[in-house]
């Protein structure tokens, strides 16, 4: 299946999900909403991995440059920002460290007791 | 300049494009996790619109563009989790568990720096979601009476930060486990960091992918809870 066929089948999914979470006031926001959906999608069956799967990567494997503009735009809260920027340049480098050794030390220590780990010993 | 040629969206493309391009090749050449494309791309933008004295409304009729595709991408990830939706199976106790405890620890973290450095309430709340995807951080920011500008910048940063961190990090403790690789990504830095783990491996950026939306259920029901015990 094409390229632009791909990404028909995306956006559609993207916008009805967007649709939903906002008329029906939904606590997940659109995109986590369409994220979900296209997984019970390829999971039932309906649509084929096949069917989004080139356009899929694509979009995937380039999303850091996405995040670009984004980021520009936060020069608009920069004066918002002066008066707090220290403590919250602190949060900012502290705390992802404590969390990302945290989660990432715990899920590997649990999964080392489960069948993983038996199978690398096997 | 002409003004109609300042405004048409492929300045700000063009712009993206050819900076990224540039803060990416740097990156290699140099291997410094500090020179993030992202957070160097932003910077140069800036830098640029100012000397060339380009509004930011010119450059983001373009920026537009591109911040469009962070909806269909996000969705797109449901596919590298279905393709590795084995993992997610095999290791859903230590996921949960994994990332209930990590939105914990960051609740935790937030209030002892706030207490020990004595900031405003409204900050405070404010910085609760920034571990989780921009659309959730600013419900949540709203719903507690935070401001939602500072709630998007905290998301954006601690991605950043998160990914400029993460890979030397996660090293350093000696995790080796996939999922737990993903997992902490994901946790941590949300879609930016997704876009992070993607480029380690499917299978990691499968896992981080399914952090951000457990992430952000888990944060919206704790972090009230916490808030209330403290405020």
């Amino acid at each position: 299946m094409n390229f632009i066929k791909q990404f028909g089948i995306i956006v559609s999914i993207s916008y009805i999900s967007e649709l939903l979470s906002q008329s029906f006031n939904l606590p997940v926001p659109g995109n986590v909403l369409g994220f979900i959906i296209l997984f019970a999608l390829l999971q039932t069956r309906v649509l084929k991995l096949e069917s989004v799967e080139a356009t899929s990567q694509v979009l995937v494997s380039h999303m850091p440059i996405m995040f670009v503009p984004l980021g520009v735009n936060l020069i608009l809260y920069s004066d918002l920002l002066r008066e707090f920027m220290v403590p919250l340049l602190i949060i900012i480098t502290v705390s992802p460290v404590i969390v990302m050794s945290v989660t990432g030390w715990l899920v590997q220590i649990l999964n080392k007791g489960g069948r993983d780990y038996g199978r690398k010993a096997a | 300049m002409d003004a109609k040629l300042l405004s048409d969206p492929l300045l700000g493309v063009t712009l993206t494009f050819i900076v990224f391009e540039i803060a990416t090749a740097i990156q290699k050449r140099t291997r410094l996790a500090i020179l993030n494309p992202v957070l160097v791309s932003l910077i140069a933008i800036i830098a640029i619109l100012k000397i060339l004295d380009i509004d930011v409304e010119s450059y983001q009729s373009g920026g537009m563009v591109l911040t469009f595709f962070i909806k269909p991408a996000t969705v797109a990830l449901a596919v590298p989790l279905y393709k590795n939706f084995d993992l997610l199976k095999r290791n859903f106790k230590s996921i949960i568990t994994g990332i209930t405890t990590g939105v914990s620890v960051s609740l935790m973290t937030l209030l002892a720096l706030a207490k020990v450095m004595n900031l405003p309430d409204d900050i405070v709340i404010s910085s609760a979601g920034r571990n989780i995807t921009t659309p959730i951080a600013m419900e949540l920011a709203d719903k507690m009476g935070g401001i939602v500008t500072i709630a998007i910048v905290m998301v954006f940063f601690t991605g950043i930060w998160g990914v400029i961190i993460g890979p030397a990090l996660l090293e350093k403790l000696g995790i080796r486990d996939r999922t737990a690789k993903g997992i902490a990504l994901g946790t941590t830095a949300h879609a930016i960091g997704t876009a992070k783990a993607i480029t380690m491996g499917e299978d990691i950026g499968a896992m981080s992918a399914v952090a951000i939306p457990i992430t952000g259920i888990i944060t919206v029901f704790l972090a009230p809870i916490v808030f209330n015990q403290f405020f």
